[in-house]
């Protein structure tokens, strides 16, 4: 419900200018179709690029029912329809060449230019891991074309359009960049302010196994943080509160704990240097709990955790709250790891069986003959020969790389789950 | 919320938009334009008003006024209701017999 009021409000605001703009029509002149399907298009796409900020500014309303993995996407995609309109806004214009920039004036430019930027927007967001840019570099690059991108498309839209001329359309488009205004202040500077005041000291450290390092966390003169077990912070090392050096990492903790851990895949440049930096006695900063990835969230009577590699860190952090809080219901968690050496927490997660109702299912790709476990890929006659019969109160909880993922989200509704019972998470969320 | 659910939604969010868009330009193409052509004053004076007034005397009166704009506003409420429903057409025959451009 709260999924469906939240979309319905970022419709509405996407479109309120464009219904404006029709009940106010301060046009003269000859009406041409097509000139009035770009000044539609113009108006829609200044909603849903003004918007695209709020989406990935972490604000905790719009997260909640969406979580930030679904949120990031939806953003994402919305960044192509917003510029799939602008193309339309373009070729349907009385003169291309105008709104192209190549004559007129300032507010013609203007927009021109934010054409520009969304196009490098897109192109660099799309072809970011194919060509093997840095995460850091394309984010640098990406919040510096949205800086253009923003103010240069409200000043086109409020000068160059025949339509804002209406003080009611002109407000409109104020209200998007008013918008975008106080959700940059408030995620650049009161938020990163604010956690700055709230440093965490890292009080163990030690390698897991599959590459994984985990730090443990203790608020430093401050209550820490409330979480739900599956949630996620965003960790910053450096303690200049402006930089953008920031990484989502899972809480791999029990949420009955003020202590917190968090398990970091050491995999890129920065993750592999937090493991070397990140030893007892360092200080960091944390951004958060994020994510909707919560057992906490939903009414189930038995769980299905699916965990590849690293993503086992969120479930860990269920299970032991599970633990923790006493929780009878019945877990079947598949595990799956190249061998038994990259398999997360193992020796750990089997001793939670002896506190849970918890069945582990290990599958590697190489398999010992000492070791219990699946050979190959967990595929859908391996999950039905494991699953509990009561799948209708079964929510299942799955966390890895894409395409695992993906394979699960199709196996899980083909084996009967809604899309209400499945919950994923994704580690290329950035 | 699975990502085929996100992309689903941003799908219909799309389709919705694009049909708003479409329904916009029916909507404003199916109204006349507003006209915003100016008004030549002096015909329309000619025409409506020189059979029983003297434009040399009125613009005499109206420019000699102590208070010229109050007047001028005055003028135009009568325009108003003497029969005219043009009210750029009323606007300019006040600005015309005031002497402003």
């Amino acid at each position: 419900m709260r999924a469906v009021l939240t979309l319905g409000a970022y419709a509405l605001l996407v479109l309120a200018p464009l219904f404006a703009a029709a009940l106010a029509d301060p046009v003269t002149g000859s009406r041409q179709w097509n000139v009035e399907l770009s000044a539609a298009t113009g108006l829609l796409a200044v909603g849903v690029l003004a918007l695209e900020f709020a989406l990935v500014a972490r604000l905790k309303p719009v997260n909640a029912p969406f979580g930030s993995d679904g949120l990031m996407l939806f953003h994402r995609e919305m960044g192509i329809a917003g510029l799939v309109l602008v193309g339309v806004h373009v070729a349907t214009s009385a003169d291309p060449a105008a709104v192209l920039g190549l004559h007129g004036g300032a507010a013609l430019r203007a927009g021109a230019l934010a054409g520009a930027a969304l196009l490098a927007i897109v192109l660099l967001s799309l072809a970011r891991k194919r060509m093997q840019v840095r995460y850091e570099r394309w984010l640098l690059g990406h919040r510096l074309l949205a800086a253009v991108l923003l103010p240069t498309m409200l000043f086109h839209a409020v000068g160059a359009g025949e339509y804002a001329k209406s003080s009611a359309v002109r407000a409109l488009l104020l209200v998007h960049g008013a918008i975008v205004a106080l959700v940059a202040l408030d995620y650049r500077v009161r938020r990163p302010l604010a956690e700055q005041r709230r440093p965490w000291t890292v009080t163990g450290a030690h390698a897991e196994r599959g590459g994984v390092h985990c730090v443990t966390l203790r608020p430093d003169g401050h209550d820490g943080l409330r979480f739900a077990p599956g949630q996620f912070v965003w960790l910053r090392t450096s303690p200049r509160w402006w930089s953008p050096q920031e990484h989502p990492i899972s809480i791999a903790s029990s949420s009955e704990r003020q202590e917190i851990e968090l398990a970091i895949a050491a995999r890129g440049d920065w993750s592999k240097r937090c493991a070397q930096e990140l030893q007892p006695g360092a200080r960091v900063w944390l951004d958060g709990p994020y994510g909707a990835f919560s057992p906490d969230r939903v009414p189930a009577e038995r769980f299905l955790f699916i965990g590849g590699g690293s993503g086992i860190a969120p479930l860990r952090s269920m299970l032991l709250s599970m633990k923790d809080r006493g929780d009878a219901r019945p877990i079947v968690l598949v595990h799956a790891a190249r061998d038994r050496e990259h398999e997360t927490f193992r020796d750990e997660l089997r001793a939670l069986t002896e506190k849970l109702d918890l069945q582990i299912v290990s599958v590697h790709e190489e398999c010992d003959r000492a070791d219990s476990c699946e050979i190959g890929r967990v595929t859908r006659e391996l999950l039905e020969r494991h699953l509990h019969e009561k799948i209708a109160r079964t929510h299942a909880f799955v966390c890895g790389p894409p395409p695992l993922l993906s394979q699960m989200e199709r196996t899980l509704l083909s084996l009967g789950f809604r899309s209400d019972q499945v919950h994923t998470e994704r580690f290329d969320m950035v | 919320m699975l990502h085929s659910d996100v992309r689903k939604t941003a799908g219909l969010l799309g389709a919705v938009f694009a049909a708003a868009a479409i329904a916009f330009v029916f909507a404003v193409a199916e109204r006349p334009a507003v006209d915003a052509s100016p008004v030549d004053a002096a015909p329309t004076f000619e025409r409506d008003c020189a059979r029983c007034h003297a434009a040399d005397e009125l613009r005499a009166t109206l420019r000699g006024a102590p208070d010229r704009t109050e007047l001028a506003l005055e003028w135009l409420e009568r325009l108003r209701s003497h029969g005219s429903s043009d009210e750029r057409a009323d606007l300019a025959l006040v600005k015309w017999l005031a002497g402003e451009p």
